[in-house]
């Protein structure tokens, strides 16, 4: 499909209403229960987004990353500071987070798989903790810079 | 040109206006765009560009509460990724990275463009940047061109003008860029 055609434009924006109805979804728990009473994540995500094959491929497209990682993602099978880390903090922003709470789920399901995976750490952000800390707020602040409160 | 952005926000809403509005929106602002940005990419470069543009948008309309603001939106995070390569860059070569420089005409013309690129033909970007320039004073000039020419960040913007903070640069130059936009918007309603 060629980019920037009427085809190709079309398909992004059925794949961004899936996200856009995940926000709306967000919004409306989060009005009723806070973030902190969730255990991560991947327990919010999994509350607001179905888990129909089609809709998560079509979440995990406008996100740019593989549906498989979302799947495991809403089902809290997957660490989530393995995933692409713009793509994580875009889910934090549509769950409709502040940065204070989009840290303390990803934490919560970080040190959960820490705890399983003691010593066997391959893949995505490496290093201490501050460090994926400091990565996490630094790809939050950027996804920040396209909020359009800074245009 | 205006748009219903709330309509356009709202996966579930009226799909007969709203499929409209959104290709009318894809083909008003894609050309425009494409026009603002040549100046600093070109060929493939500037199609990943402007995909990269509408990728994002797409995604987070719903919190744009000011339709007025949408050219300058989509402009921003034009300019969010052009700084994304030019910061790899920097890693990679440990060079300076800076936007392509502009010859004095041309970046007055960006200035026009940053401001009003969705109601400015291309052929009206120099007489918009005359405008823009009779109707502001020496410093908000200076602090238009360090915000739409050498792509400052607010922090930055706020430092170099003695300002209080990002927060008061981006103020300011918000104030300022919605004031000449309507002024801008009248004076092409009148000649027309």
């Amino acid at each position: 499909m060629d980019q920037l055609s009427e085809a190709w434009f079309l398909r992004l924006r059925q794949n961004a209403d899936e996200v856009l109805r995940t926000r709306q979804r967000a919004k409306a728990l989060l009005d009723q229960r806070p973030a902190d009473r969730f255990d991560g994540i991947g327990h919010l995500l999994g509350k607001v987004l179905p888990s129909d094959d089609q809709v998560i491929t079509r979440f995990s497209e406008a996100l740019g990353i593989g549906s498989p990682l979302v799947a495991q993602l809403r089902a809290s099978e997957l660490d989530p500071v393995h995933l692409p880390l713009p793509a994580l903090v875009l889910i934090g922003y549509v769950l409709e987070l502040n940065e204070e709470s989009f840290l303390e789920l990803v934490w919560r399901d970080h040190e959960r798989f820490v705890e399983l995976e003691r010593g066997t750490m391959s893949r995505g952000p490496s290093g201490e903790p501050a460090d994926i800390k400091r990565q996490l707020r630094e790809a939050w602040a950027r996804a920040g810079e396209d909020d359009p409160t800074n245009a | 040109l205006s748009f219903d952005t709330k309509l356009l926000g709202n996966p579930d809403g009226d799909s007969s206006r709203r499929e409209p509005e959104w290709s009318r929106l894809f083909h008003a602002m894609t050309p425009r765009l494409r026009y603002f940005f040549a100046r600093q990419v070109s060929g493939d470069e500037l199609d990943d560009l402007v995909a990269g543009i509408w990728q994002r948008a797409v995604l987070r309309i719903a919190t744009l509460t000011d339709p007025d603001a949408l050219w300058s939106w989509l402009v921003t995070i034009g300019v969010n990724l052009l700084n994304d390569g030019r910061r790899a860059e920097m890693r990679r070569d440990q060079r300076l990275g800076r936007p392509i420089p502009l010859d004095l005409a041309q970046a007055d013309e960006h200035v026009a463009g940053r401001i009003a690129g969705d109601i400015l033909s291309s052929s009206q970007y120099r007489e918009g940047a005359g405008l823009i320039r009779e109707r502001v004073s020496e410093r908000d000039w200076e602090l238009l061109h360090l915000w739409a020419v050498d792509e400052l960040t607010h922090a930055e913007i706020a430092e170099r003008m003695g300002l209080a903070s990002a927060v008061a640069s981006r103020q300011q130059v918000s104030r300022l860029s919605r004031r000449l936009r309507k002024e801008l918007a009248s004076v092409i309603k009148e000649v027309a």
